[in-house]
């Protein structure tokens, strides 16, 4: 028996040491790894660990435990494992959850809308001679009429509290009661639901919560009221906006190929490093038009002798202007005196087209005469300060994801698409006609379409991003960015007013108008973090209504608003995110919009930086000093708010703690704000772009192994192989990557290896290896086919407890860079929060695929 | 049961090495393959592991008047195969007097094995240059692979020999290192509708597969020419059918 059971125990005590070191390296405690490893011999003693039932649990660890590394086990993890079996056990039953609506009803809505519109039409057509047009008409005007009467009778009624409850939970109810269903009805009934009840609260707002009797609270209450005004217009013309996103489709280019035109790609350039532009000349050169209908400008306002020899060697024209007046406007203006193609295609220097760019954008040109200009997505491969500082890269929709995601795609419906400077292309007969690039403001791009429209020229959007670029690279860079912008939209606005002036439709004027005020949302947004304080700190009565009414009207304004904004931009933008993103902006464009605003011939253009590097992890204490003021003010709010609480009027009791629910919602998001400030290291100046695509590589010996690309930068590959083992690290080898039917090959080093992860490293390439790296890559038709698609449906809870959370992060951080005995304090309580937290069994997230997540193997 | 016929644009294309590994695919994909050599070389069953000894084949049993199928070997369980048989140069001219009297009897061997159903797949290695029978059993394939390098000598061999109707080209030992089949590469994609979508590359694995007498998909199941006879093998699942009766 010795001689059998010998071998066995030694080669179980050999794996069981094997896995304790394992564990250890992953930095597992001692008696961590020790517990762990007890652990396992006693499960695998009491049960039958290896049969296909367990095996199914085993397999899927992570989606079961998500919150539990098997590799790196920690004290605890025997509790946890049975805490959340014994979760799982209860909240899950047997199988899988069932979608709540059958599918029956999930096709009904669109097949309905279909069968209806259809039958629409034909009742039209044919039943038009018959009765007359006029009587449909007038039944339709009155129905309208009847439903603006309801309308205005819900909102200006008056009830009592029980009553405004009764009403409000109705149209809770009938709101979570279609919130999931799909198709547009169901969002066409939310957007309703949620004026109703915003326009309610407005009512009751303007007719009986203001105090005429004491100036101050006067004074505070009519701020805090036209910023909630402000905020109504926004959300209405919102709702207008992204009601009905058109999603056009590219359209075949009909005309044969010697009929079409001939197109100037332009590339204008400052002071961006020749590596960053390198790439997008490279893939312009890809382009798939004509050749001898396809010219390549360089506009190098920086008028750099390297950039005309790189011109030079790359075999496009190269334009430096003597002056340099109207910045990038101006640059192109001077560069279109030269060029002479019927079309004019516009990339910022670090967008690198897709091959695809005028095969899927031409076709609208030719089919529509008066299309002027038509705009892509602008879409950034690289993490921009929100996603990066917060490490939310690729978890949460960015804040570009709302405007070109949704609005520009409603805009579109409303033949109101703005040209964004970049990945767009223009008729130049148009352009000619309205004098070229608008130069009398800092954002020539949304200016120069204004006048197309107003010329009757029409406009088109592509949701399919044809082109990618860097994000910025600071918090700074990005305000300075952001700044611009809403310095020039004011500008337009006073300078162009689009509700003014002729030429254009309603439509066009109120999806030009919400664009502008949107970028006037600094002080409206800086009177929201600070109006409890008015009440907490100086005892004014900003909202002269007891705290039940408040909350009766309040809240349901604001929950309203919310499940319809989740419902229609939830894919593009998660709920409550957009509270950070405008707090942080929110001092720095209020006053350069406001000074716009009163003079708006002020104001200087600055370029955006990118590419660039954060060596050290810092907070930005520059930036984020204004939010530090306000977070004080809040603290002293807080510290009043108890005050009250404790010696105050007892009946004020009630509006206290809601004042003080208030500043700590207002103090979370500006811990988030300063969260953003908190400059993550960016290490790595080329950025990874993740991708499945097939390739092979070759080894020195002669040996050939197909592999998958996983990611790409400009001078590195990730790749994936089939089985372990085959290559080395160190060793020289050559990439075989496809372009179209071409294959070209790329002399690499193999610099990492894990499992069958491996990270290449690609040896310097000469100029034809460069180029046909980029457009086998970058420029790849399907590379960015994917944007968009990773992302969750948004959950405004989870998102609300994401954002509270973050907040909370930004304080600790806070914290940590403060040197203070505070910070261990402080290190210590989230320390236990957090071990505590642990324990909590959670819910399987529903969305995550089967395989478990495979993370980009070179973003460690 | 479709069959099919392989033969090289010319000799030293690869052709005998891609019958052996195209088996081997198809023999993966759980198909019952039998492969026939009939080139006089007889290399064929040197891919399958025989000894260089062997005698037996086709032709072999035709001359010593035994049934012609009493040789066939089995590799692997559904993988058969039918070497050509040894013959010295005298005999090889006497098989060929004999076989050119009676030449009609490859398209009876392929109804009997039809018949038998023992097989799903028929693979045809033909010699580039042969015997004028050679029409025959190509006309009895229901697809006709072509295997040719990219080279100069290939590109005017184009020109200059007709290709048999319906055939396709495949193209095998590519390297992209090399301009010139880059770009006698693009000039066919370009100029040849015949040209298959796919070709196989040139891989140490296939030349050392031969070495050790294996098919290039059981000797090296990961390298890249395993892997591009896979996608040949999944190509001819979807493409060719056995359209004769």
């Amino acid at each position: 028996m010795n001689w059998l059971m010998g071998p066995l125990l030694s080669q179980g005590l050999r794996a069981l040491g094997l896995r304790y070191r394992g564990y250890r390296s992953q930095g597992s405690s001692v008696p961590a790894a020790g517990l762990c490893c007890a652990g396992l011999l006693l499960a695998w003693s009491l049960f039958r660990l290896e049969s296909p039932g367990w095996q199914a649990l085993r397999t899927r660890h992570g989606y079961w435990f998500p919150h539990l590394a098997p590799e790196r086990p920690r004290s605890g993890d025997g509790l946890r494992y049975l805490l959340q079996a014994g979760w799982l056990l209860l909240t899950r039953p047997a199988g899988q959850r069932q979608p709540i609506w059958p599918a029956r009803w999930r096709d009904a809505g669109s097949r309905r809308r279909r069968s209806a519109s259809v039958a629409d039409r034909q009742e039209s057509e044919t039943a038009s001679p018959s009765s007359p047009r006029g009587l449909r008409r007038i039944g339709r005007m009155l129905m309208v009429l009847v439903s603006v009467l309801l309308a205005l009778l819900c909102i200006s009624q008056p009830f009592d509290l029980q009553t405004q409850l009764v009403f409000v939970m109705v149209l809770w109810a009938m709101a979570m009661a279609v919130r999931r269903l799909p198709g547009r009805f169901a969002a066409l009934l939310m957007i309703m639901l949620s004026l109703l009840v915003s326009c309610r609260y407005l009512w009751w707002r303007y007719t009986s919560t203001l105090n005429w009797d004491d100036p101050l609270s006067l004074l505070f209450g009519l701020l805090l009221l036209a910023a909630e005004t402000y905020a109504w217009l926004v959300l209405v013309l919102g709702y207008f906006q992204s009601l009905w996103p058109l999603h056009r489709q590219p359209t075949p280019l009909t005309a044969a190929p010697a009929d079409w035109p001939v197109i100037d790609i332009m590339v204008p350039t400052y002071n961006e490093p020749l590596s960053v532009v390198k790439p997008t000349i490279y893939a312009a050169l890809g382009i798939d038009w004509p050749k001898d209908k396809l010219n390549i400008y360089l506009l190098d306002d920086g008028d750099r002798a390297t950039f005309r020899e790189f011109a030079a060697e790359a075999g496009v024209r190269y334009i430096a202007r003597p002056t340099h007046e109207h910045a990038k406007a101006g640059n192109l203006n001077y560069a279109l005196r030269q060029a002479e193609g019927e079309f004019v295609a516009i990339f910022d220097c670090d967008h690198v087209p897709t091959r695809t760019f005028l095969q899927l954008t031409m076709g609208w040109f030719f089919k529509d005469k008066k299309l002027a200009m038509l705009q892509t997505p602008h879409h950034f491969f690289s993490p921009d300060p929100f996603e990066r500082n917060l490490g939310r890269f690729g978890q949460t929709p960015n804040e570009g994801s709302l405007f070109y995601g949704l609005l520009q795609d409603g805009n579109d419906m409303w033949d109101a698409t703005f040209f964004c400077g970049s990945c767009a292309v223009i008729r130049r007969s148009a352009l000619d006609e309205v004098g070229g690039i608008a130069v009398e403001t800092v954002t020539e791009d949304a200016h120069t379409s204004l006048r197309l429209h107003r010329l009757g020229y029409t406009s088109a959007y592509i949701r399919i991003p044809q082109a990618a670029g860097l994000a910025t690279e600071s918090l700074s860079a990005h305000i300075g960015q952001r700044i611009r912008w809403a310095r020039g939209m004011v500008q337009i606005f006073r300078l162009d007013n689009p509700l003014l002036g002729k030429g254009l439709k309603l439509t066009q004027r109120l999806c030009y108008a919400n664009a502008m005020l949107h970028f006037l949302s600094g002080i409206p947004r800086l009177i929201f973090l600070t109006a409890p304080l008015a009440f907490l700190l100086l005892h004014a009565y900003i909202i002269y209504a007891p705290a039940l009414a408040i909350a009766l009207y309040m809240l349901p304004h604001m929950i309203h608003a919310n499940l319809a904004n989740s419902r229609i931009q939830g894919k593009y933008r998660y709920s409550f995110w957009s509270e950070v993103y405008e707090s942080v902006l929110a001092w720095y464009i209020a006053r350069p919009t406001t000074v716009a605003l009163f003079n708006p011939h002020k104001g200087t253009f600055n370029v955006t930086g990118k590419g660039g590097l954060v060596e050290q992890a810092h907070v930005d204490w520059e930036i984020s000093r204004p939010y530090l003021v306000l977070v004080l003010l809040n603290l002293c709010g807080l510290i009043a708010g108890g005050w009250r609480l404790a010696y105050g009027d007892a009946d004020e009791i009630p509006t206290v703690i809601l004042s003080l629910g208030w500043v700590l919602f207002n103090m979370l998001i500006l811990g988030g704000a300063i969260a953003v400030a908190v400059e993550a290291r960016q290490v790595r100046q080329a950025h990874r772009v993740d991708i499945a695509l097939p390739a092979a590589v070759k080894r020195a010996d002669g040996h050939l192994f197909p592999c998958t690309v996983r990611d790409y930068s400009d001078g590195g590959v990730g790749i994936e192989l089939r089985q372990d083992g085959v290559l080395q690290e160190g060793e020289p080898i050559t990439l075989l990557l496809k372009q179209g039917q071409r294959e070209c090959t790329f002399p690499a080093t193999v610099r990492r290896r894990v499992g069958t992860r491996i990270g290449l490293q690609l040896s310097t390439m000469t100029r034809e290896q460069h180029i046909a790296f980029i457009q086998c890559t970058f420029a790849r038709a399907d590379t960015w086919a994917r944007w968009q698609d990773e992302f969750a449906r948004d959950k405004p809870m989870a998102s609300l407890s994401d954002v509270l959370a973050l907040g909370w992060n930004g304080f600790q951080s806070l914290l940590d860079y403060l040197p203070s005995p505070l910070t261990r304090l402080s290190a210590g309580v989230s320390r236990l929060l957090a071990w505590l937290a642990s324990f909590i069994p959670r819910n399987p997230d529903q969305d995550m695929p089967l395989s478990g997540p495979s993370r980009t193997f070179a973003q460690p | 049961m479709p069959v099919i016929a392989l033969q090289g644009i010319r000799g030293g294309v690869g052709t005998t090495s891609i019958t052996a590994g195209l088996a081997w695919a198809l023999h993966r994909l759980g198909e019952r393959v039998l492969a026939i050599d009939f080139s006089p070389d007889n290399q064929l069953c040197l891919h399958f592991n025989t000894p260089l000894s062997l005698t037996a084949g086709w032709a072999r049993a035709e001359l010593d008047e035994r049934p012609w199928h009493q040789d066939a070997l089995r590799y692997a369980d559904g993988l058969d195969f039918l070497p050509f048989g040894k013959l010295s140069v005298a005999e090889c001219s006497r098989w060929l007097a004999r076989h050119q009297q009676a030449p009609g009897r490859w398209p009876q061997y392929l109804t009997q094995l039809r018949d038998s159903g023992d097989y799903n797949w028929l693979l045809l290695d033909l010699p580039a240059a042969g015997p004028a029978c050679i029409e025959q059993w190509r006309a009895a394939a229901d697809a006709q692979l072509c295997v040719l390098t990219a080279d100069a000598n290939n590109h005017i061999r184009l020109h200059q020999q007709s290709l048999p109707p319906g055939a396709r080209l495949l193209l095998n030992q590519f390297s992209a290192d090399s301009r010139l089949q880059q770009d006698l590469q693009q000039n066919w994609r370009q100029h040849l509708d015949t040209l298959l979508p796919l070709s196989i590359h040139r891989d140490e694995a296939m030349a050392e597969a031969l070495a050790v007498k294996q098919p290039v998909g059981e000797y090296s199941a990961v390298s890249l020419a395993a892997d591009e006879l896979n996608i040949l093998a999944g190509w001819c699942l979807a493409h060719v059918t056995g359209s004769r009766p």
